[in-house]
């Protein structure tokens, strides 16, 4: 269980996760991802990508609120967090200081959103177990 | 900008008297350019500022990286747009990776084939994309909102 970050307006939960460069994962980087689940693919700090060196590996086509469509480079990386390592994934950059964990990920999750309380629960497992 | 304190040091006393005048500059955290017959031949940093040095060659060489291999993969890009019609025929709904406008690799989950291509070309940048007709939008609805923003 976490709780939101109250740093936000409104506030929104964000959890701890870590990013591997795919080839040479023996230097981290931990940041901070805003869960968003109206997001299609995740996304990760230009900064990261630059500091970790990841590499480019293909261009998408990501729409953005406004409907207008670009394209952009993909970077190769493993993100590790909470109870699992995903194997190699594509990501896209952004330009904030915090990661976004979007659907591409929080798919392989059970995600309980305690908005009154301001905490979250993240699972591989149902809750019910 | 921080003024650079800096002294000159003549290359031709004795080693002893090096040692001794060294640790004397160093404590003081000068610049120390070493001189030999009349001509500038090296200078000695503080250790936080060769530190600082390193890190920002470092950040260059992984930023000259970076753009070299965006303008690989831009290019790979335009290759694989050209082949698309082609590739539909015999590659549809697969991955494929190319290097140099060639296929090197054919498969069905996008990093598996990027890691297989890598290999396969000793690390050189690699270009992966799904063979689909129209190409996959991804949408990224995020916007941040600016609050508290004086007009």
């Amino acid at each position: 269980m976490w709780r939101y970050n109250e740093g936000e307006e409104p506030p929104a939960p964000f959890l701890a996760v870590t990013i591997h460069h795919p080839e040479s994962p023996h230097q981290p980087i931990q940041v901070q991802a805003k869960i968003d689940t109206g997001a299609d693919i995740s996304a990760i700090p230009v900064s990261i990508i630059g500091e970790l060196g990841l590499p480019v590996t293909s261009k998408l086509l990501v729409e953005g609120y406004d409907g207008t469509a670009s394209t952009v480079s993909t970077y190769g990386a493993i993100l590790q967090m909470d109870q699992a390592r995903f194997r190699s994934q594509e990501f896209i950059a952004i330009g904030e200081p915090h990661a976004l964990l979007g659907r591409d990920i929080l798919n392989y999750y059970y995600l309980l959103l305690n908005g009154p309380e301001l905490t979250f629960d993240l699972r591989l497992k149902p809750f019910s177990e | 900008m921080k003024d650079i304190c800096m002294q000159k040091f003549i290359l031709k006393e004795a080693q002893e008297f090096y040692q001794t005048a060294l640790s004397d500059l160093f404590s003081l955290g000068e610049v120390v350019i070493l001189e030999k017959n009349g001509q500038s031949v090296a200078a000695v940093v503080p250790m936080a500022e060769y530190d600082a040095f390193q890190a920002w060659r470092a950040a260059e060489a992984r930023k000259q990286q970076l753009e070299a291999e965006e303008a690989a993969i831009a290019r790979e890009h335009q290759a694989f747009q050209q082949m698309l019609p082609a590739l539909l025929k015999q590659y549809a709904g697969r991955v494929v990776a190319i290097h140099q406008g060639e296929i090197v690799a054919v498969g069905d989950e996008r990093m598996e084939v990027w890691q297989r291509a890598r290999q396969q070309t000793n690390g050189a940048p690699i270009y992966v994309q799904t063979v689909d007709n129209p190409t996959k939008v991804y949408k990224m609805p995020h916007r941040k909102v600016v609050r508290h923003v004086e007009v």
